[in-house]
């Protein structure tokens, strides 16, 4: 698999397992082995305010000449890489206003991102328009739905795996892949945006997150499950495989999952690769700096 | 106080037509100006008509939609925003220019969209390659030389690197191909001794990255130095152009208040277009208020959603004090609803949706009705409607339009009737009330007051057609109500009034033999009387 290859040409949302997985290292590996240019900006908390408020050093990334970012205004004056400024968002937290702005020489930036769906939104059509079609979205997985939903985007999940975590980094992975895999029903969109559900027997629809005391509550004789995309999945593994083999699962919101990259710490490959499912290996990247 | 009065006309609806294009426009419209002057409603009024007819020509409308869309908010923190509050005032300046190209200039002149900027946006220009913007090598000789200093030893860097990295894979077989740093054994990392530079990843492995030559960090120093001093360029160049902008400050307040001016003008006027709106006519203080033609669009919308017709409404209030009684389902509401939501819109700077509108300008607007949402601590349905009584009455001692509608109806009728008289008596004697009020008690009027009433159900017409037939669903019995009600408001010639809830009880449904028996005790009473 040519785990960049496959993400030219769209909108990647980079989430990771926990911070410090390695999301902001898998950025800057995708933006150096990219052959065209590109755009990127991160989402979520860390773009957010808190990580900016207490100082926690913000994600870098390398750019070349006509890449875009989007940059926190203040820090333009710090990058390297010669920005030129395309567009200035109002600003809505205390970082300040975001900038989305363009190398004219190689150098790196600071970057950041909206505080809004909409504003998200507005950036990617921004990009879009600046001519750039190769976008990479550092960011957090609670903020990739509806953006995701309207710019086709696909998913990396970094992961970082250590012998203490090894197994629940596992499940983690094969129930991603698998609720990947599940179909996407379009047709239920509509419902999860507030309208009515489609008539449908025997649907279940759940609304917001799928936890255990919810899938507990699905029928037994329901013979389909509809939840809104797979960040709404807050179950374990087991619980999952098991309702999984009871009911039919579709998503209103197909979330295409495009690699799986995993850190692997004092654990060797095939000790992960294991406790895999195909369908998770099928995904499986390595570290991209390793080398035997 | 106006709160309640847009509140009780759905005042929020008929806003949400009204969509601004600049963030100056926008601020404006949550801000909900209501304009207490004639002339600076007929300001507004006129400019709108002018902006009317300029969108007859679609084109033109289109590219001012277009830049005024474009147009940011100039920052608000002047030269701290640096190179992005640069950008900001050129895109502000690029579009403003473009704007003002586009108006007539006796439109332009009246909104004060005068292009005195020529200068500054030339200056800025410098910067600026299709919509973008940086701080260009032309605004400092010392900014150029360092950049180009810089390009050349990027140049250089990148082949040393090359040929260092291209070393160490021939020495080592490691090969960084374009990466920073690697992961790699730590075994391997002991035989890489002077290629890498190493630190922990793993309990077997390390991470690993090239060490450079001599000549490369000699290099990479330089360009740091480089890189300090075209900073401190941009910063220059930087402070320059905003001393430039600064040096503008009133020329730019002056464009900021023409876009805003402007904004609320043609978005009006698209309004005006989008819901077929017409001008209001401002009249001299106590003068009737007018209405030909008009709609409540809230009604009108959740009426074709029903498929049923709605029918525009024509009434004049000429006294101070008006009273309304009618028929359930008869529109007395709707009078007030309506009426509220034309005077409101017309002092909001808004033309109104009606053929004709005219009325005079209050200082402010209430409406008492039984807000169904309003809850307060240990006050009752009754309790909360005399607290919203207080509150508007509070507004007297300035010209009021004061709406009341079906006041008192929560206590008996004795005392509803002697609280509604106190009411007309109290607005009988201050001049600044203009009072419309609805309700279906009757009493004794101060010469002040006019008694009118909604014409009401036809109940001959609907017999006629009917014939004892009744209809079915509610679509069906709206639509029954609708054909044989006759909205319109007539004086009221005698104190009896219409009596016709019974038969509109009758046709949405309520049982016959409760109907018979409320006959019978009607024609029992009025033997009695």
């Amino acid at each position: 698999m040519d785990p960049i290859g496959q993400l030219e040409g769209r909108t990647t949302f980079i989430v990771g397992s926990r911070k410090n997985a390695g999301k902001t290292t898998f950025l800057n590996y995708a933006l150096a082995a990219r052959r065209r240019p590109a755009a990127c900006l991160s989402v979520g908390l860390e773009s957010g305010s808190p990580d900016r408020v207490f100082g926690t050093p913000k994600p870098r990334v390398r750019l070349r000449p006509g890449d875009a970012a989007v940059v926190p205004a203040a820090s333009l004056a710090s990058s390297d890489a010669g920005l030129e400024i395309l567009q200035v968002y109002p600003s809505a937290t205390a970082v300040g206003r975001p900038a989305l702005a363009r190398a004219r020489r190689e150098g790196t930036a600071e970057i950041t991102g909206p505080s809004t769906n909409s504003g998200l939104r507005g950036m990617l059509r921004d990009i879009a328009a600046a001519g750039i079609n190769t976008v990479f979205v550092d960011g957090a997985v609670d903020r990739i739905t509806q953006a995701a939903a309207d710019a086709k985007a696909g998913i990396v999940y970094v992961t970082r795996v250590e012998p203490g975590t090894l197994s629940s980094a596992a499940d983690a992975v094969n129930l991603l892949a698998d609720a990947a895999g599940c179909p996407a029903a379009p047709e239920w969109k509509a419902f999860f945006a507030g309208g009515a559900a489609p008539r449908e027997k025997g649907a279940f629809a759940v609304k917001g997150a799928f936890t255990s005391s919810r899938a507990a509550a699905v029928p037994a004789d329901a013979r389909k499950l509809v939840l809104e995309d797979l960040t709404k999945v807050f179950v374990g593994w087991r619980e999952w495989s098991a309702l999984r083999r009871r009911v039919r699962t579709v998503f209103a919101v197909g979330l295409p999952l495009k690699a799986v990259a995993a850190n692997l710490y004092n654990v060797a490959p095939g000790e992960f690769e294991r406790k895999l499912t195909p369908a998770a290996r099928a995904k499986l990247v390595y570290n991209p700096y390793l080398r035997k | 106080m106006n709160e309640t009065a847009a509140k009780f006309c759905g005042f929020d609806e008929f806003l949400a037509h009204y969509e601004p294009l600049t963030p100056y426009g926008r601020t404006e419209k949550a801000r909900g100006t209501f304009y207490a002057s004639p002339g600076a409603l007929t300001l507004l009024y006129d400019l709108t008509d002018a902006f009317v007819s300029f969108s007859r020509n679609k084109a033109k409308a289109d590219k001012l939609s277009w830049h005024l869309k474009n147009i940011p908010e100039l920052p608000s923190d002047g030269p701290a925003s640096g190179p992005a509050g640069l950008f900001l005032v050129h895109r502000f300046l690029s579009n403003f220019k473009a704007a003002a190209g586009l108006l007539p200039s006796p439109l332009a002149g009246k909104l004060g969209f005068r292009w005195t900027c020529a200068g500054l946006l030339t200056l800025l220009d410098k910067g600026a390659q299709s919509g973008a913007f940086h701080i260009a090598d032309s605004f400092s000789p010392a900014l150029a030389k360092a950049r180009r200093a810089i390009e050349g030893i990027d140049r250089h860097l990148a082949g040393l690197r090359a040929e260092r990295l291209d070393e160490i894979r021939k020495k080592s077989g490691l090969d960084f191909d374009g990466l920073d740093f690697l992961v790699i054994g730590e075994d391997r990392a002991r035989c890489l001794c002077g290629c890498v530079f190493t630190e922990p990843y793993d309990a077997g492995r390390v991470v690993a990255k090239p060490i450079m030559t001599p000549a490369w960090l000699e290099l990479a120093g330089e360009r740091e130095r480089l890189r300090a001093e075209e900073g401190k360029e941009e910063a220059r160049a930087c402070a320059e152009l905003w001393a430039a902008v600064t040096g503008e400050r009133a020329e730019l307040e002056a464009c900021e208040k023409a876009v805003e001016l402007c904004d609320r003008a043609f978005s009006r006027a698209r309004m005006a277009k989008e819901l077929s709106l017409s001008r209001p006519r401002l009249a001299p203080a106590g003068s009737p208020i007018s209405v030909e033609g008009g709609r409540l669009l809230p009604l009108e919308r959740t009426l074709a959603g029903y498929g049923l017709p709605y029918t525009p409404l024509d009434f004049i209030f000429s006294k101070p004090l008006s009273v309304i009684h009618g028929s359930n389902m008869g529109g007395k509401t709707v009078v007030l609803k309506t009426v509220t939501l034309l005077q409101l819109a017309a002092q909001s700077g808004f033309f109104v949706p009606a053929e004709k509108y005219s009325a005079p300008v209050f200082a402010g607007l209430a409406a008492v009705w039984g807000d169904p949402d309003e809850k307060a601590e240990g006050l009752s349905a009754f309790g909360l409607e005399m607290e919203a009584f207080n509150r508007a009455w509070s507004a007297a001692d300035r010209p009021l339009l004061l709406v009341m509608d079906e006041f008192a109806r929560t206590t008996n009728a004795a005392e509803a009737s002697a609280l509604i008289s106190g009411v007309l008596s109290a607005a009988a004697a201050n001049r600044n009330v203009r009072l419309l009020l609805a309700t279906h008690f009757r009493v004794s009027l101060p010469r002040e007051a006019a008694a009118l009433r909604m014409k009401g159900f036809d109940t001959a017409a609907f017999r006629r057609h009917y014939k004892g037939k009744t209809s079915a669903g509610l679509r069906e019995k709206l639509r029954t109500i609708n054909r044989f009600m006759r909205y319109g408001l007539a004086a009221e010639k005698d104190s009896a009034g219409p009596a016709d809830a019974l038969s509109i009880a009758a046709i949405l449904g309520v049982p016959a033999p409760i109907i018979k028996a409320a006959e019978r005790s009607m024609e029992e009473n009025n033997a009695r009387d």
